[in-house]
This record gives structure tokens, C-alpha cells and sequence, in this order.
């Protein structure tokens, strides 16, 4: 009960800058952009292994929750958290597609700081390119678990499907990407 | 593992298959249709004590034993890697170019035609009528006329 009292005060709160940006407060919408944009960069970038195309997708997904605004109907944490799993999976689909190789042009490369970059232990590195050979299923649903720390509960509103079948998709993950790192790792 | 992701689909079930015809269903596939290799998953599946754990089910204390200590240590591994992409934030631009590229009109909800309501008043009614007797009279001169 205590838990669910902050998450209702703060739905208002967006209904209400919704509301402003509604009315014409255009700036407004900047609100929604900095309380939500963490979670779904890091989502963008985890799915996608390059800041750079992490950045377009929450670009793309925030101008178009703008221009369907008045769509909402219901969270919108969870209505652009849609949108950027669905951009997340159609970039996949479309690399997949054009037959790019991701380990040649979508590794990590860019990240903040050079100290950053240099930080990247050689598991985190190994865990990336693992990651990277995932299906996109199986990568979001492991990403929202070990990443974004959602609950399984949590996972099946936001992605529309059942718990049983999202805690299938983390278990099958863990054990591929153990089968992918273990021989080095071990 | 290739896209059959049916997470309904026993595992049992899947490992009834004939290797045969996995291996002949890879190679047909494309490299870039390949994924993480069947075989190589089917050898390592972990102890459903190991998932619970990870799940917060149970306390690592329960599985940091036996045969499932080795797992415990690889996933708490793995989990301190985790834990950067975990306070990664968003570079400070990104806000200012979305903010950019947003239009400058207010958003509005676009409701397509058929779904719009019509409000009937009794000008709209006549003009109506007006216009469907004016064409009724024009198609029967024309086809009246010689």
C-alpha cells in the first residue's frame, strides 16, 4: 500500500504535464523527457550495444509519444516504454535484415568517456557480444530483469504477455549466455 | 537456438527432436539467421535453484553449495557487470536535441473521419436534403435527355 501511494500521486503528476503540453505548454513535455529518459536509454542502449543508435531510438520514440500525446490512455511510463522496446526490436529486425554485421559495426565503441571505455572489464566486453547473439526476445526480456530489475509481474504489463512465458525467456537467456561465457569464465 | 521461441514449448519436448534435423535446419539457415548454437545451450542448463535464486526466490546462501556453486559464482559475477549498465544515464544532449525536434504545434488527437461524431442540426439536414434532390433531378435529366 505504501508503495502503490507514490506511483498514483506520480500518474497524476504525468496526466498533468500531459494536460499542459495538451494545452499548448510545449516546455512541459520536458518534464516527461527527464523523468523517464534514463531507464529507457539504458533499455535503448543494452538492446542495442551502440550509444549512438540508443540515442536516435529515444530521439525518435520521445517525438513520437509528443505527437500522439493525446493518445494516452492509462500509464505513460509504460505507453513510451512500448515505444522503445518496439523501436528497439524493429532497428534489430532492420540490421538483421540488411545482413550488417553487428560485430564489425554496432559494438559499443562510443561510450561516454574514454575512462569509461577503458573500464569495460573483458567479461562486460564478452558479456555484450554474448548478449548481442541473443534473439531480441530473449535479450529484452533479460535486460528488464537483470538490468532494469523489473519484476516479472512488471515485465508481463509492460510487454503485453504472460509471467510464465517471460520467466521461459529469462531462463533460456541466462542458460545461452552461460553456455556462450562459461568455457572462458569458468 | 534459432527464433523458435515458443516459450510454451517444453523443453522436454524440444529435446525429443532428432538432432538430425536441427542440424539440418541450421544449415539451411543463413549465418545471419543464426543465433546462440541448440547444442551448445541444451549442455548447460542450470538448476532451477540457481534461477530462483536469481529470481530473489532464494537466498544465495541455499545455492552457494554443491554442484551449483559454480553457477552461483559465474551469475554473481556477470550480475557486478550488470551494475554499470545499471547507473548509466542519459548523455545530457539528448534532451536538449529531442526538445529540438519536437514540433512546435501542440499535439492534438487525430481522430480519423468515420470515427468522428456527427452532430445533425436542422440547417445541416436541409442542406443535405437540398443537395441530394438537386443531384436526384440532374441524374434523371440526364438520363431522360435524348
Amino acid at each position: 500500500m505504501t508503495e502503490t501511494q507514490p506511483r498514483v500521486v506520480e500518474q497524476e503528476t504525468d496526466q498533468l504535464i500531459i494536460q499542459r503540453v495538451l494545452g499548448g505548454n510545449r516546455d512541459a513535455f520536458r518534464l516527461l523527457i527527464t523523468r523517464y529518459s534514463d531507464p529507457l536509454y539504458r533499455h535503448a542502449l543494452c538492446m542495442t550495444g551502440s550509444p549512438d543508435v540508443a540515442e536516435d531510438i529515444l530521439q525518435l520514440s520521445f517525438i513520437k509519444a509528443y505527437q500522439h500525446l493525446a493518445e494516452v490512455r492509462g500509464r505513460f511510463d509504460a505507453w513510451v516504454f512500448r515505444i522503445v522496446a518496439n523501436g528497439c526490436k524493429d532497428w534489430l529486425k532492420n540490421i538483421r535484415r540488411s545482413h550488417l554485421s553487428y560485430d564489425e559495426d554496432d559494438q559499443p565503441s562510443a561510450y561516454a568517456t574514454p575512462d569509461e571505455e577503458l573500464d569495460r572489464s573483458e567479461l562486460r566486453t564478452d558479456l555484450d557480444g554474448a548478449l548481442s547473439a541473443l534473439p531480441a526476445s530473449l535479450r529484452e526480456a533479460f535486460i528488464m530483469k537483470h538490468v532494469e530489475g523489473r519484476s516479472y509481474e512488471e515485465m508481463a504489463d509492460l510487454l503485453g504477455t504472460t509471467v510464465g512465458a517471460l520467466k521461459m525467456r529469462v531462463h533460456r537467456a541466462r542458460e545461452a549466455l552461460q553456455a556462450l561465457l562459461e568455457e572462458k569464465y569458468a | 537456438m534459432l527464433d523458435d521461441l515458443n516459450p510454451e514449448t517444453p523443453r522436454e519436448v524440444r529435446k525429443d527432436v532428432p538432432q538430425r534435423a536441427h542440424k539440418k535446419d541450421q544449415e539451411v539457415r543463413s549465418t545471419v539467421e543464426r543465433e546462440v548454437p541448440l547444442g551448445q545451450h541444451e549442455d548447460h542448463l542450470l538448476a532451477p535453484a540457481v534461477h530462483s535464486w536469481l529470481d530473489g526466490e532464494l537466498p544465495e546462501a541455499a545455492v552457494r553449495k554443491g554442484n551449483t556453486a559454480h553457477d552461483v559464482e559465474f551469475w554473481r559475477n556477470v550480475n557486478n557487470q550488470m551494475e554499470r549498465a545499471r547507473r548509466m544515464r542519459t548523455p545530457q544532449h539528448v534532451e536538449a536535441q529531442i526538445m529540438a525536434a519536437l514540433p512546435h504545434h501542440a499535439p492534438a488527437l487525430i481522430t480519423p473521419w468515420w470515427r468522428r461524431e456527427f452532430v445533425i442540426t436542422p440547417m445541416t439536414a436541409v442542406s443535405v436534403a437540398a443537395a441530394l434532390v438537386t443531384v436526384a433531378v440532374a441524374a434523371t435529366v440526364l438520363l431522360i435527355a435524348p
